[in-house]
């Protein structure tokens, strides 16, 4: 997007529409004080990109407080409280405010600030953009009051907001552009439309992460070519001495970064990959046995080295992790490599290495940082590992005559919890990024997670999964609404990482006892289609569930308590 | 000069979301449902984007059709 002028953004989105018409729409507000409709081009254009149907509304102009009384059925809101503007409406000139008018304006400001973040902490996801005095010029040897008020509100704001509300630093992407580019003076004179074009491209790439994960579209693997990607020269030929990635050397340094960020990157929760035109002992004797290398076979969880086509091994990877094509980001140096994947797969996200060299480390971070969403949780930090585990276990299965053995030999174990307020955060985040195994495919924040535990309504089941390879962690959740004797199960989903194993029959008989136990009576629950999750679409056909009515989009059942019929799995322990 | 009518007619019709076939030189802002305030910055922004250039405040006002919106890139290129 950045290379697009405007009127091919524009031009563009109007085809893009149409495309993503039949996906769900993500619901966004903003509430300002400035008009800043050119934000809703640039987040529609990154949005459809990553395959999301973005509605963006917004509030009256200079009207947010009353405007956030009234966000019911919206997914996220923003809201852009612009300083310059608030303090043009004043007639008094801002730096030649007293003490005194400073203080008094702060207090009269917070308290509306209190107001609208606690409106805004009922939506599912909130975004408060950081206060800037940037607009204002500023003499480095005086104390501005502009300045001064900006960094009260901001602190005001971080120490007030709730946890569903992100802070923005706004000032960050001014950094980014500088100042100059971007404000437009001549709209703000006109028609307060303060923003370039420019800085809205830059924040819409600031809030992408957050954006992505919310809507479950957060990548997942990075996989790096070898030759010119991970090293400078071509294995190949150059052999194993002419191969550069050495901290101490000039251009090696560079991709010594690269191998290095690829390392933490795998300590985070990304899955790193390696997809290259190699002979697969060569490339596994740098792994072993070059002194420079950071990159190790611990951290790389999956490899495609060998001489088929990119396209057809990056679509092998993308299955044998179970994660979606659009789950990937591609690094290459070669921009016949490139397009073709492109061509070949429009879904996965490329990177070229970029030919001023000295630039990739920065344009590999810019990237990562545009559509890899960092929780910190314990649980991600284990994930290459358990990566690994997920392949040796395929690897378990060929040895195996049939499913069945294969099964009794892993030695299941599930543990089912109810309404665990310990987990909250992984039950959301779960929610937000499953997309196979998931019946209905809705997302949900840490906050309605909280809420609906505490409201004596919604059972939230949480199952965490461990075998003789590993603990796979906290995989399933299931989240009924009850109402007197009815049950509905309202979502039901499960990481890829323990699909193809039965779990979901046994923790639906676990479900099922429960349920019963709670005086339940009848149980409904839905199907609602998505690209992703048609493995699922007969799931409660499996379970005997009456079918009460049927759509292209969505199914509707229907079973008495007494009519399921547990499966008993010998197989799976539940403790 | 036809390549300029061409330019203008896609920033237009990219903005206002019409077909630029329906674009016309006599077209004025009257013709185009689309064409609102909002969508009137819209316009100077990609204008200005698309062809480099400061579209000067007084003349922002003016420039609901197009021989006028040609007249003053004219001048501006």
């Amino acid at each position: 997007m950045e290379n697009l002028k405007y009127s091919e953004i524009l031009k563009a989105n109007n085809q893009k529409k149409k495309e993503a018409e039949h996906l769900k729409p993500y619901r966004i507000k903003v509430l300002s004080n400035i008009t800043c409709n050119q934000l809703s081009s640039t987040l529609s254009f990154h949005l459809y990109d990553q395959r999301v149907n973005p509605v963006i509304e917004f509030g009256n102009y200079d009207n947010i407080i009353q405007d956030s009384f009234s966000l019911e059925g919206v997914d996220l809101v923003i809201v852009h409280y612009d300083l310059l503007n608030l303090l043009d409406k004043d007639e008094a000139y801002y730096e030649d405010y007293s003490e005194e008018k400073v203080a008094a304006l702060e207090e009269s400001l917070t308290a509306e600030l209190g107001l609208i973040l606690q409106n805004i902490s009922h939506v599912p996801c909130a975004v408060f953009d950081g206060f800037t005095a940037s607009a204002i010029p500023v003499n480095p040897f005086r104390s501005n009051p502009s300045q001064r008020i900006a960094e009260h509100l901001n602190r005001f704001v971080q120490a007030n907001k709730a946890k569903n509300t992100y802070w923005i630093d706004t000032e960050h992407i001014i950094r980014q552009l500088g100042a100059r580019h971007s404000f437009d003076f001549k709209l703000y004179t006109l028609s307060k439309t303060l923003y370039t074009i420019d800085f809205w491209k830059e924040y819409t790439y600031t809030l992408s992460p957050l954006l992505l994960k919310l809507t479950g579209h957060a990548k997942k693997a990075v996989v790096f070519d070898c030759d010119n990607t991970l090293w400078k020269g071509i294995l190949g030929e150059d052999g194993m001495q002419g191969i550069d990635m050495s901290f101490h050397s000039k251009m090696g340094v560079i991709y010594h970064k690269v191998q290095q960020m690829a390392v933490w990157l795998s300590k985070h929760g990304v899955i790193i990959g390696l997809c290259s035109k190699n002979n697969p002992e060569d490339v596994q004797e740098v792994l072993e046995k070059h002194p420079d290398m950071a990159l190790r076979n611990q951290h790389i969880v999956i490899s495609e080295v060998n001489w088929n086509d990119k396209a057809s091994n990056l679509k092998s990877i993308a299955e044998n992790l179970n994660i979606g094509l659009d789950s990937i980001l591609f690094v290459d140096d070669s921009s016949f490599e490139i397009n073709l994947v492109k061509e070949q797969l429009p879904q996965v996200t490329c990177l070229q290495v970029p030919e001023a060299i000295y630039e990739y480390p920065q344009k590999l971070a810019e990237c990562i940082n545009r559509y890899f969403y960092f929780s910190g949780s314990k649980d991600d930090l284990g994930k290459t590992e358990q990566y690994k585990q997920q392949a040796n276990r395929n690897k378990a299965k060929g040895q195996f005559h049939d499913i069945e053995s294969f099964l009794s030999s892993l030695d299941i174990q599930l543990t089912v919890a109810r309404n665990d307020g310990q987990s909250v955060e992984r039950i959301a985040q779960l929610t937000q990024k499953t997309n196979q195994f998931n019946l209905c495919t809705h997302r949900y924040t840490d906050t309605q997670i909280a809420d609906w535990m505490a409201d004596g309504k919604h059972l939230i089941y949480s199952v965490s999964v461990k075998d003789k390879f590993g603990d796979l962690g906290l995989t399933a959740v299931a989240i009924v609404t009850m109402e007197g004797h009815k049950a509905e199960i309202t979502d039901f989903l499960m990481s890829c990482r323990i699909m193809g194993r039965n779990i979901e029959f046994a923790i639906m008989d676990t479900i099922w006892a429960d349920l019963k136990k709670e005086g339940c009576e009848v149980v409904t629950a839905h199907y609602l289609a998505t690209t992703k999750n048609k493995p699922v679409s007969d799931f409660y056909e499996k379970l005997n569930f009456k079918l009460v009515s049927s759509t292209e989009e969505q199914k509707d059942y229907q079973l008495n308590v007494n009519d399921y019929t547990y499966k008993n799995l010998n197989y799976i322990k539940i403790l | 000069m036809e390549n300029l009518d061409e330019r203008i007619k896609e920033a237009m019709a990219s903005v206002f979301g019409v077909d630029a076939a329906t674009l016309n030189e006599d077209t004025t802002q009257d013709d185009i449902t689309e064409w609102d305030s909002l969508k009137h910055l819209d316009l100077i922004v990609a204008l200005e984007d698309e062809f480099g250039v400061t579209i000067p405040l007084e003349e922002v006002g003016n420039m609901t059709n197009f021989k006028y919106i040609r007249l003053t890139l004219q001048e501006l290129l």
